[in-house]
Order: structure tokens, then sequence, then C-alpha cells
């Protein structure tokens, strides 16, 4: 009876251990088994260097780095931050340069029309200053600039014929008024056709006035 | 046309008397201060030269500036003109430039006096000097005498134009303000335009006058334009 007995409990294990899955849990007992002591034996808090030279330290369960996500984070962002900051500013001082220089060139270039406009001739930085006079006369065949600056001498300031039949010079002038007129082939008096008339028409065909001043655009503003 | 015989005759009482001060320093001018000035030399008879030399240093005696002075005679030397006539121009000068200093006051600036004496010579009263000074009791007055003899050069009356400028210099006109004033008249003028029409018009664009800021040139405003905006 007992070898009986003792049969049948053998059958009945033997038909346990052949059912399907038995073995699969088994396994995975192992496995849970095994990740337990494993994580069991590692957990000493030290700090070890990773293959990347990180400095990380290992934590309970889960391995920490020294400088967190975060903190990266954080000071990426703040890297970035001044970077932005500082080419903004970079921008910023180079326009300013950019800008002062495109006044300096806006003087200058109305400094080199102010025949024209007769009542100003702004910029450079002495006392005398380059002004451009110009006089449209296709058909003249010489043209001279007379005025107080030359003591009104006509072979003082010969004009140059340009393409198109414009007449130019440029001469540099003190600040102040200053009287002035073109003669044109040697006998034709000519004033400025787009500058102010001189009040003083003493010897007949009036003058023209242009008054050269040392304000620039910049100290207006 | 202005010729040097448009001169002080008929002009106020002040302006007479600088001239007589003028001439009287003129003929009675030492001259230690200068000898005659080597360009009036080289350009001018010798009896000419030395009058405006004496001309020259009697006004430069008194804080005046004489180089306008030298410059009138040189400019009638390349027009030919006579002794006499630019004598008397250099004499008409002179007095202007002591009326204008006069008018003007110790402080002005030797382009204000010149520029003033130029509308002097121009045929504006010395009142209306007076007047543009106490209308900018500060600034300098170049450019609004400079712009005044341009319009009156142009064919404006004297009068209109002086009294235009000086209620715009009284209601706080800038100097860009006349200059493109004048260039607005000008260009006007230049295109058909009366000269007092151009003046009449241009006027209400400069502060001090009834229809400021009323342009026949102003673009109308965006809601003029757009009168059924989405």
């Amino acid at each position: 009876m007992t070898d009986d007995r003792d049969e049948r409990n053998l059958q009945r294990a033997a038909m346990a251990l052949r059912a399907p899955g038995a073995r699969d849990e088994d396994a995975l007992n192992d496995v849970i088994e095994a990740l337990r002591r494993e994580t069991a034996d590692g957990d000493t808090g030290e700090p070890v260097a990773s293959r990347g030279g990180r400095v990380e330290r290992r934590g309970r369960g889960r391995r920490r780095p020294l400088i967190d996500r975060g903190t990266i984070r954080f000071v990426a962002g703040l890297a970035a931050g001044i970077a932005f900051a500082a080419g903004l500013g970079l921008g910023l001082f180079a326009g300013w340069r950019m800008r002062g220089e495109s006044y300096r060139i806006a003087a200058e270039t109305t400094t080199g029309r102010v025949g024209p406009t007769g009542v100003e001739a702004t910029s450079m930085e002495s006392t005398h200053r380059p002004v451009q006079f110009m006089l449209v006369a296709p058909a003249a065949s010489r043209v001279a600039l007379v005025g107080e600056f030359n003591d009104w001498d006509p072979a003082a300031t010969p004009m140059a014929r340009a393409p198109g039949g414009a007449w130019h010079v440029a001469l540099p002038l003190a600040n102040g008024r200053h009287v002035y007129a073109f003669i044109v082939d040697g006998t034709s008096w000519v004033a400025d056709p787009q500058a102010p008339l001189a009040p003083e028409g003493w010897f007949g065909a009036r003058n023209s006035v242009l008054l050269v001043s040392g304000q620039n655009r910049e100290q207006r503003q | 046309m202005r010729t040097g015989s448009t001169g002080l005759g008929g002009r106020s009482s002040a302006r007479r008397l600088a001239l007589a001060a003028a001439m009287a320093a003129a003929t009675a001018a030492p001259s230690e201060i200068a000898a005659q000035d080597r360009r009036l030399a080289a350009r001018l008879d010798s009896a000419t030269a030395e009058a405006v030399t004496r001309l020259a240093d009697s006004v430069r005696a008194v804080g005046l500036p004489s180089d306008p002075l030298i410059g009138v005679a040189l400019e009638g030397a390349t027009r030919r003109a006579s002794s006499e006539r630019i004598l008397a121009a250099v004499r008409e000068y002179a007095a202007a430039l002591g009326v204008a200093r006069q008018t003007l006051g110790d402080s002005a600036m030797s382009d204000e006096i010149v520029s003033a004496a130029g509308v002097l010579v121009a045929g504006v009263a010395p009142r209306v000097v007076v007047d543009y000074r106490s209308a900018r009791p500060a600034g300098a007055l170049t450019v609004p005498f400079v712009v005044l003899a341009d319009l009156i050069a142009r064919g404006i009356p004297a009068d209109t134009a002086a009294g235009a400028l000086g209620a715009a210099l009284r209601s706080g006109a800038s100097d860009d303000d006349l200059v493109e004033f004048r260039r607005r008249v000008e260009r006007d003028i230049a295109a058909g335009a009366r000269p007092t029409t151009a003046m009449t018009i241009r006027r209400r664009d400069l502060p001090g006058t009834p229809m400021e800021g009323v342009s026949p040139m102003r673009p109308k405003s965006p809601r003029l334009r757009r009168p059924f905006p989405r």
C-alpha cells in the first residue's frame, strides 16, 4: 500500500513537472531572484567613473548622475542666455558704429552738394569745409567760380566740365556767409540757380549766397 | 535789378547817422592800421584803392567786419565798374553795417551783421531787424536774413516778406522751416507762379499763420482716402 501511494505521488509530481508553463515560472523566479541578489550586492553608494569620464554615483537601485539633467539644462539655458545677450550687445554696438559712420558719410555728401541748397553746408571737423559748386551749362566753353573767397578773380577757380555739360569745382571754405557767382565764357555773370540770391546787387546781375555751417546733423538731433 | 544807386536816401535817420559816422571815420581814419590792401592796389586805381582802404580801416576800428567791403570793391573791379560806383557801393555797405550792428546789438555775430546789412540795403526798414531780434533773442538770425533777402530779390515786396517771416519767427519757426519755405517759393516762381502768389500760398506752411499746416500740397489723410474702411 505504501508503495502504491508513493508511486501515485511520484506520478503526480512528474505530471506537474510536465505541465506547460511550469518551467517558465521557475525560470522567471530564478531571474527575479538573481536580479534581487545583484541589486543587493551592488548597493554600495560609492562614486564610480563611467566610460565617458562622467562622474556618477551609484544609487540605491538606480544610477544617478553627479550633475542631474535639470542642472545641466539650467546651466545650458543660462549659457545660451548669456551668449544671446552678448550677441545682442555686439549687434547693437556694431549697429551704433555703422550708424555713426553713415551719419559721417551723409554729412560729407551733404557738403558735397552744397552749392544748390545755398543755405547750409555741413560738416567735417576743421574750420574749412569742402564745398562743391556745380552749374549746368552745356553750351559754355569755360566757366569760372568767383566770390569773396577768391577775391572775385575769374582766373583763380576755373570749373571742370563733366559729361552732360555740368561744370563743377570743389574748394574748402571757412564757416560763415559767402557771396559768389559763376562767370560763363568770360563775360556772362550767372547766379547759382538753386541758391538764395544775395541782396546786394551793387553792379548789376545778382550773386548767390552760401552759408557754411559747422553744425552737423548729429548735433542737431 | 538793384545797383549801387539803391542808397540810403529816404531811409531812417539812424541810417543817415550811421552813414555820416562812417564817412567821418573814413575821412579821419589814420593810416597806421594798415597799408593799402594789396588786393585792392592790384585791381583798382590808387585813389579808389586808398579810399576803400580807409573805409575798411574805419569799419574795422569799430569792430565791424571789413572783409565784405573789400569784397565789394574787388567785385566791382572784376565787373569793370567805375571808381565812383565802387566807392558808392562800399560807402553804402559800410553805413548798412553800422546800422545793422546798432539794431542787432553788440553781441551780434559777424555773419548776422553782414546778412542784416544786406536786407537793409535791399530796402528793409531797421525796425524789422529789431523785430527779428526780439522774436529770436538768443538764436542766430543769419538764415532768416538770408531767406528774407532772397524773397525780396525774387520780387516779393519787402514789407510782405518781412511780415511773413517775422510772424513765423515769433511763432518759433526754425531755420529749417525757413529754408524749406524759401525752397518752395523759389520752386513755385520757377514753375511760373507770381512771386506774391507763391509767397501767399507757401506762407501757410509756416508757423504763425492763420492756416498753418493746411497746405494745398499736403496729402489727404488716410481716413479721407478710404471713406469706407473694411
